[in-house]
């Protein structure tokens, strides 16, 4: 596959796929898909509606009907796993509709995730709420009454409470004001710096390119190519265009 | 009718409106947490009453072991049978819980009809009397029904809004897979909601024993109205079924001791009526 795969040798593979493909019922949305992500590593996965990005985060996570090929997390065989012990491994999930709990609050929502006992990653309460104040702010307001922004909020700062080492977040700055998109490239950004590893599913270009290492665009349900950060400039007509801009 | 006849049979409206709330919260709890049906819930309640009769009557257990036994025993059935059957036709159209689920009906009843024949069987408890409000001679039992089933109702309300175990049975009512993509067992938390709903059944049959004729049709009288109950309040309502279940009670004897040829009939009157008014409501909804 053309692109830069390994940017990091001596870096440690977090996450590794390889010829992995995925049915919802009868009908295959992945199509032997193959890529790894080395440990502090933030990789965006672009590409049109439909090209499988979703599907291949909720691949990892054992949410589709059926699965093939090999996904490795933290260097275990998850493939068989059910989604509770992969999540419990260190994989952290916000889900593309946020899936906040609208019957419960905000505060219950971000206590309701499994912690890695094991883990020196999990956030206390206190430091998510220093991160994301807003969330302080409606901490006993139930889910349902937050707002998009603070939804989206709330979805990230869920998973850092796990403990969770890998993050897979999809395409978090849907439909959010500009500042709050900026408030939550900031967070990632902070993230990228505690050495979080990254998985994310963007069809925000711009959004996705101020914090990628490397870009993997994918179509018909296969990545079709692997960029660095570096090599983005040279070749964004072409992605603009399989993004569909 | 004497005023202290009317407060009696209005007292034991809300006697037979405790277990329709004990019954309704078991059943909103099957179905909210795993989207089934129960048709054996009341197949459920007429083991519990028979079990507790057994008990007595066989090994001169008394009523205030079975009411600590029988729930514990018949929840673990209830997660032998969630593990072993009911898992098995999740995200199946719901004729099939339908089905499974009526197959359960008939081999429970079948059971106890092979065990102890089809006649009822009466619970012998003398250790309560009655006590006096004013003119009004209430039958202690009938009040301690009353007041364990609140109890009962109070404890399942704080563990759903009040604990952790609860917030992920709140939470799995909403999207039980991306609890499961949190860290949470679901498979264990359906085996717990199904064992839990199967014991609120059969502990209410356990507190109808020694005031009803427990048999084999016990079971599929009660659960009609239980289902009306869980219509009126909603299904996702716990407030709504306490609310539901006592008014419904206490409806059922009002129009006994002025129409006793309608007692039967105006709980379905009822939901009928509120049916519609519902409808009504979601059609201004959406215009």
């Amino acid at each position: 596959m053309p692109g830069s795969m390994n940017m990091r040798p001596n870096e440690s593979v977090i996450l590794d796929l390889q010829d992995v493909s995925a049915w919802y019922g009868q009908s295959r949305a992945l199509h032997g898909v193959n890529f790894s992500v080395h440990e502090g590593e933030v990789v965006a996965l672009l590409g049109r509606n439909g090209a499988g990005r979703t599907t291949t985060l909720r691949t990892i996570l054992g949410l589709v009907g059926k699965r093939t090929g090999l996904v490795q997390a933290f260097g275990r065989d998850i493939c068989k796993w059910p989604s509770y012990r992969i999540a419990r491994l260190g994989v952290g999930y916000c889900p593309e509709e946020r899936g906040i709990f609208s019957k419960l609050t905000c505060e219950e929502n971000l206590k309701l995730p499994w912690q890695i006992k094991t883990s020196d990653a999990a956030m206390s309460l206190e430091e998510i709420y220093q991160l994301f104040p807003n969330l302080a702010e409606r901490r006993y307001s139930k889910g349902l009454s937050l707002s998009g922004g603070e939804q989206q909020m709330l979805a990230v700062a869920r998973i850092l409470r796990t403990g969770a080492r890998l993050l897979l977040l999809d395409e978090i700055s849907e439909g959010l004001a500009p500042v709050i998109v900026e408030g939550l490239a900031e967070a990632i950004q902070t993230l990228k710096k505690l050495s979080f590893t990254i998985l994310l599913v963007e069809q925000n270009l711009a959004f996705a390119a101020s914090l990628a290492d490397r870009l993997l665009v994918m179509e018909h349900g296969c990545v079709i190519k692997s960029l660095s950060s570096s090599e983005l400039e040279a070749q964004r007509s072409w992605v603009q265009e399989k993004l569909s801009i | 009718m004497p005023l202290n006849l009317f407060f009696l049979q209005l007292f034991f409206g809300l006697t037979n409106g405790c277990f329709y709330v004990l019954l309704s919260l078991g059943l909103t709890l099957v179905f909210g947490m795993l989207r089934i049906i129960n048709f054996s819930h009341g197949a459920i309640f007429t083991l519990g009453g028979t079990f507790a009769w057994a008990a007595q009557e066989y090994f001169a257990v008394n009523y205030w072991v079975m009411l600590l036994l029988a729930p514990i025993v018949i929840g673990i059935f209830g997660i032998i049978i969630e593990r072993v059957l009911i898992r098995r036709i999740y995200g199946l159209d719901d004729l099939y819980s339908v089905l499974l689920t009526l197959g359960l009906t008939l081999i429970i009843d079948g059971a106890i009809r092979s065990a102890f024949g089809v006649a009822g069987h009466s619970y012998e408890q003398t250790t309560f009397g009655t006590v006096s409000f004013g003119p009004i001679m209430v039958p202690l039992y009938r009040l301690w029904v009353v007041v364990f089933s609140l109890l009962v109702w109070l404890a399942v309300w704080l563990l759903v809004e009040r604990t952790k175990l609860g917030s992920y049975l709140r939470a799995g009512v909403e999207n039980a897979k991306l609890v499961g993509a949190l860290g949470i067992n679901i498979s264990t938390l359906t085996s717990l909601s199904f064992g839990l709903g199967m014991g609120l059944a059969g502990l209410a049959g356990v507190l109808a024993a020694p005031i009803k004729t427990i048999s084999p049709v016990s079971g599929e009288n009660i659960l009609v109205v239980v289902f009306a109950v869980v219509v009126i309040g909603g299904m996702d309502s716990m407030k709504g079924t306490l609310l539901a279940g006592i008014g419904l009670g206490l409806v059922e004897s009002l129009v006994r001791i002025y129409y006793p040829e309608g007692s039967s009939v105006i709980i379905f009157v009822i939901m009928g009526a509120v049916l519609l008014l519902r409808k009504q409501e979601m059609k201004k909804v959406e215009i």
